[in-house]
């Protein structure tokens, strides 16, 4: 039996789709421009454009020009910021025995990153982030910056090199 | 120069676990290493913004509903849709009717909410507003009625051939296919003859009949309409017509050959007895006639 297509217009498809990938792409944006507000008006205008269009939208091809919308309408107003992102702090097993000394530079530690990702090119920042903190795949972050898997590979390791060269002095070994 | 710096993919393979046992071995002596596996396990930490995506969600449907236009087209339509039918519901309040209906052979009497009192005679139809009639008070007539109006103003009947206005009166409508005729019993009516700027007052014992298009005045000489007697009085009427009366009174077909029905016929007939009244209208005119077994068909020649 032919499944039958979904349709964007169908409001619970919609919100499905909103629900799947809003975050997602809403952090995409943010790890360009680091402009949360910016990015969140992006997404939400980009549904709003998919919604109004959804009659010539095929479901399945939402997500990727979702990405397009956003991607696009980010190159038009692209003014980066800082990136600002929350550390969370996740209780570990042997935290009893870390001496005060290696939390502080834990602590120094992390500020410092931040500041060196901050430092990255768009491109690099973009990889790094989707990877280390949404958990992308690379063919995942493949598709939405619409590049080779490759290509990701080489941006991914680029920006370890470059954050450790950023970070460089200030680690003890 | 390092392996790593060298193998432009090496160090996102190893992030993605994806190296050898060899490789990363190799990997894990260089003097990077160390750096490497600190900034990997502490980017893990990071989190993005809070996110809130049910209010973005919101959000998002408001920016929808507010720059319009294109809302969801099952909404749309439903929202269409509830409209109609409230519209229809205000709307019917106000063109809700009331009919009464007289079969063939049948008589009706009714009384409008103001105490006037219709008497329908057979085949007609006479309609009102159901709502506010008193504010104005006009009936539709299609066939033929006897009206005791009540005294008051603005009592008004519609028929195909024009109005009759009432004040407070007796008078008889018939506004049948093809003729009309009034004729006030009491009081004074006025008939407004439709599309034709003509305009004809009666009072009592006196009768209009539309006739080849023209109004002709007549009087009566009787209280009340003949047909409320159970008899039906022509003058100069032509056959067709005279035909036309017996049939809705008895409910039968004629089924007419080559007769002459333009022929102009005075006299009557009575509604209780269909030989009576045929061979009072017919027998006169010379027409012979057949009658079938089951009286719902009259043949003429």
């Amino acid at each position: 039996m032919p499944e039958k297509k979904q349709s964007v217009c169908d409001e619970k498809n919609f919100d499905t789709l909103f629900n799947t990938y809003y975050e997602s792409v809403r952090n995409h944006l943010y790890y360009k421009c680091g402009d949360i507000q910016q990015a969140e008006d992006i997404v939400q205008d980009a549904f709003v454009k998919l919604w109004k269009r959804c009659a010539d939208i095929i479901y399945d091809t939402a997500k990727s020009l979702l990405y397009k919308i956003c991607n696009n309408a980010l190159l038009n107003e692209f003014a980066h910021k800082k990136v600002v992102l929350r550390y969370e702090n996740t209780p570990r097993d042997d935290k009893n025995y870390e001496s005060p000394d290696f939390i502080m530079e834990t602590e120094e530690f992390r500020k410092k990153l931040e500041i060196s990702i901050n430092k990255l090119s768009a491109k690099e920042r973009e990889v790094f982030l989707l990877s280390r903190i949404d958990k992308k795949t690379y063919k995942e972050i493949a598709e939405i910056t619409d590049i080779s898997v490759k290509a990701v590979e080489r941006r991914m390791s680029k920006a370890f090199i470059t954050l450790r060269k950023l970070l460089g002095n200030e680690i003890k070994i | 120069m390092e392996e790593y710096e060298k193998d432009d993919t090496l160090i996102a393979r190893w992030v993605a676990g994806e190296l050898s046992e060899e490789e990363l071995a190799e990997f894990e002596k260089s003097d990077a290493y160390h750096v490497f596996h600190q900034i990997n396990e502490e980017a893990q930490k990071f989190k993005a913004p809070p996110i809130n995506t049910r209010e973005a969600l919101i959000k998002t449907k408001e920016k929808i509903s507010f720059g319009k236009k294109q809302s969801n087209p099952t909404i749309k339509w439903l929202t269409i849709a509830a409209s109609i039918a409230i519209l229809i519901g205000i709307f019917g309040v106000f063109t809700a009717t009331k009919s009464y209906q007289t079969a063939n052979g049948q008589h009706l009497v009714v009384t409008l909410p103001d105490g006037s009192v219709v008497q329908l005679n057979d085949g007609s139809k006479l309609t009102h507003k159901r709502f506010f009639w008193l504010n104005n008070k006009t009936v539709t007539l299609q066939g033929e009625a006897y009206f005791k109006v009540q005294k008051s103003d603005g009592f008004v009947v519609n028929t195909t051939y024009g109005n009759v206005a009432v004040l407070g009166t007796q008078f008889n409508v018939k506004s049948r296919s093809s003729s009309f005729e009034l004729d006030c019993f009491e009081g004074v009516v006025r008939f407004d003859r439709k599309d034709h700027n003509e305009q004809q007052i009666l009072r009592k014992n006196d009768r209009v009949v539309l006739s080849k298009n023209t109004l002709i005045s007549e009087t009566i000489s009787k209280n009340e309409p003949n047909w409320i007697n159970g008899i039906n009085v022509f003058k100069d009427t032509p056959l067709i017509n005279v035909i036309e009366e017996i049939q809705r009174q008895y409910n039968v077909t004629f089924e007419i050959g080559e007769t002459n029905t333009t022929r102009l016929f005075t006299g009557s007939f009575l509604h209780d007895n269909l030989e009576a009244a045929l061979k009072s209208t017919l027998t006169p005119m010379g027409i012979n006639y057949t009658i079938s077994k089951d009286k719902t068909i009259v043949q003429l020649p």
